[in-house]
């Protein structure tokens, strides 16, 4: 017992100083990806694809 | 050296020791005493009754850079029935130094001269203090016999009272009150090899197993200590002989109530390195609400002397005794404080097998129990005939310990959690507490290092009243750099009164293409109602999203709010925020399994306990 949860204890730690120094969120937002090809066919630029329809947030 | 002559039968007898004041005549076993008028005769004593000792008359030896010689011996009864030997060895400093030898053990004692300020024996009370020596014994010794030269002058068939007493580090001391003013001796307890005596010398003659039969039902009755034993019940019918110089006399039949031992008695086991013989069996209770029983067997080996067995409720224990000088009052021993677990008198209620005191069935004791688990002292107190106060040492045994050591099977396993049972799990607390540290350290390293950082910070204002009615808004912020490696939050907030904005968000990195969106609903409400003012929600809400890679980000911001000329959202993006969150779930984690191992521990303490009175959990 004093085994195990010395291995766990540990793996907490290691895992808790982890997660804080990589900047790793457990509750994960949705993703998404903009192809380059829609970016760059827009004339407005970056931001422009957003007019086009696509509206990540919602 | 000095000769002389029986004044009984004329023989020879030889003063070799100028401060002797007795010898016995070899011839008639006459104590010949050295007066001032000349020799005198004393009476005559017993022949000695062959206790297996390895020492003897003669025998030299050295202590504490001091040798001596051992002049002779007198053998007293004690009241319970035993015999003890008391040697005289002559120190080559002129010193006399009195050897007394019981069970196998030794304690050394030399005379002091200052007695005056020993109380009479009938002030003295057991476990009272007398210096920094404490009272154990109080009782009557008889002259049973005598050999050799002695330093002083008994008289065959003398009586008189004496006390022990029992100090710290093995010291020991006996008053003697044989004369009006009485003899203080103190010494030590001693081992042979401290007494310098090595080799054959030292080892325990083999006193042959006696082999008898009980004079009730002519079943085979063996002897292991024959010279030990005072008492012996048949295991076959239950009658009890009093054992004298190795011969028996018929006393008693015990009534039919029959036990039987899981270890029978004349079995052989090994416990430690030293191989033992079940002598005896003993069922003792003890009464509170009801009768509780439990078994002991006696356990003899020639060199060790006697030892217990105790088997209660299944759990087991050896137990061994211990000078009472070495218990310190708050019951300490070896520097280990122990803990009262039970106080009560203990009566025999069956008994077979061969005792080295005239055991009887009814017989009390009061008894008080201390644990350490696995530990245990026992203390107690004999009132009838002599007093004593004897405390010994327990140590358990698993079922399994015993079922290797004697060969045999027990059947059962314990029940219930016994006095003396360790607890069988792990204590984590230490490490509980140190993972606790890490996590704060780690926390505060984090803290440290990592300082939070505005990245990005704007306002959006209402715009078009959408299809609905409700004003909206939509933004697209300025390029903005994240370091990576960090988590992000974005905060929106609004100063605004029992309302609500709806922010949806997309955090894009320009450089992949890799999107985040998020939702921030922020409502707020608050009124006064009876009289009592109320609130719920809040005027500002935040997201974190996990550390998007390093590079320029954008973010279209899309607001509606629930009314008009509500004030704007203002929109704040932060890197490498402390999550307290992390911190709170790694310090549950880390302290769920201690716990419950607390728990688990304490529950076990609790039971342990339960039928104790002194119960630290209050049971």
């Amino acid at each position: 017992m004093k085994y195990l949860y010395f291995i766990f204890g540990l793996l907490v730690v290691v895992g808790y100083a982890w997660a804080d120094l990589r900047g790793h969120e457990f509750r994960q937002t949705r993703k998404g990806f903009v192809p380059q090809g829609l970016r760059g066919a827009q004339a407005a630029g970056a931001r422009s694809f957003w007019y086009s329809g696509y509206h990540g947030g919602k | 050296m000095s000769v002389a002559n029986c004044p009984s039968c004329g023989g020879q007898v030889e003063f070799a020791v100028g401060s002797s004041a007795a010898v016995v005549c070899n011839y008639c076993r006459t104590i010949v005493a050295r007066t001032d008028r000349g020799v005198e005769d004393y009476g005559k004593v017993a022949a000695i009754i062959d206790t297996g000792s390895p020492l003897r008359s003669g025998l030299t030896g050295k202590y504490r850079g001091t040798g001596y010689r051992l002049t002779g011996r007198t053998q007293l009864r004690h009241q319970a029935g035993g015999l003890w030997d008391e040697w005289y060895a002559a120190f080559d400093d002129a010193r006399w130094g009195w050897l007394a030898e019981a069970q196998g053990r030794y304690f050394l004692t030399f005379r002091t001269e200052d007695a005056s300020d020993v109380p009479p024996y009938e002030r003295l009370e057991l476990g009272s203090s007398v210096d920094d020596f404490q009272v154990t014994e109080l009782g009557v010794a008889e002259l049973a016999s005598a050999e050799g030269e002695l330093p002083w002058r008994p008289h065959a068939g003398d009586k008189y009272e004496y006390a022990d007493l029992s100090g710290p580090e093995g010291r020991f001391a006996t008053i003697d009150f044989s004369e009006e003013k009485p003899f203080v001796f103190k010494g030590t307890e001693t081992t042979l090899e401290q007494l310098g005596i090595k080799g054959e010398a030292g080892k325990a003659r083999r006193i042959a197993v006696e082999k008898l039969s009980c004079s009730n039902c002519g079943a085979p009755l063996e002897l292991n200590a024959p010279d030990q034993a005072e008492r012996i019940y048949c295991p076959s019918c239950g009658a009890g002989h009093d054992v004298t110089e190795g011969k028996l006399k018929f006393f008693t039949t015990l009534k039919a109530k029959k036990v039987k031992p899981v270890l029978p008695v004349g079995s052989k086991g090994t416990i430690g390195d030293t191989e033992y013989v079940v002598a005896g069996f003993l069922q003792r209770s003890v009464t509170f609400d009801q009768k509780y029983f439990w078994m002991e067997y006696l356990l003899f080996n020639r060199q060790k002397g006697f030892r217990w067995l105790v088997h209660s409720d299944e759990h087991w224990s050896f137990v061994q005794p211990i000078p009472p000088g070495d218990v310190a009052g708050s019951v300490e021993w070896q520097g280990k404080k122990f803990k009262m677990f039970q106080k009560a008198d203990a009566t025999v209620e069956y008994v077979i097998g061969e005792f080295f005191w005239k055991v009887a069935i009814g017989e009390k004791v009061a008894t008080e129990d201390y644990i350490r688990p696995p530990e245990g002292l026992s203390k107690e107190v004999t009132t009838g005939g002599a007093r004593e106060i004897s405390w010994s040492h327990q140590r358990y045994m698993t079922p399994e310990d015993v079922e290797k050591a004697f060969n045999v099977k027990t059947s059962t396993r314990p029940w219930g959690v016994g006095p003396l049972q360790p607890y069988p799990g792990s204590n984590v607390i230490g490490m509980w507490m140190m993972f606790l540290g890490l996590i704060l350290a780690t926390a505060m390293l984090i803290g440290v290092t990592r300082a939070k950082r505005v990245v990005f910070k704007d306002v959006v204002r209402q715009g078009p009243v959408d299809s609905s009615g409700r004003p909206t808004g939509t933004s697209f912020t300025e390029p903005f750099l994240l370091s990576g490696n960090q988590n992000v939050e974005v905060r929106a907030g609004a100063n605004m009164q029992n309302s609500w904005v709806y922010v949806t968000g997309d955090l894009l990195n320009e450089e992949t293409g890799a999107l985040e969106s998020f939702e921030l609903p922020i409502e707020y409400y608050s009124g006064v109602d009876g009289g009592e003012s109320w609130s719920e929600g809040s005027r500002s809400r935040k997201v974190l999203i996990s550390a998007p890679p390093k590079g320029r980000y954008v973010m279209r911001l899309d607001t509606q709010w629930e009314k008009p000329d509500t004030a704007p959202v203002s929109i704040e993006v932060r890197e490498g925020v402390f999550r307290i969150s992390h911190f709170i779930m790694a310090i549950v984690a880390v302290s769920i399994p201690a716990i419950l191992s607390v728990f688990k521990k304490w529950s076990f303490e609790t039971n342990r306990w339960k039928d104790s009175d002194y119960s630290p959990h209050g049971g």
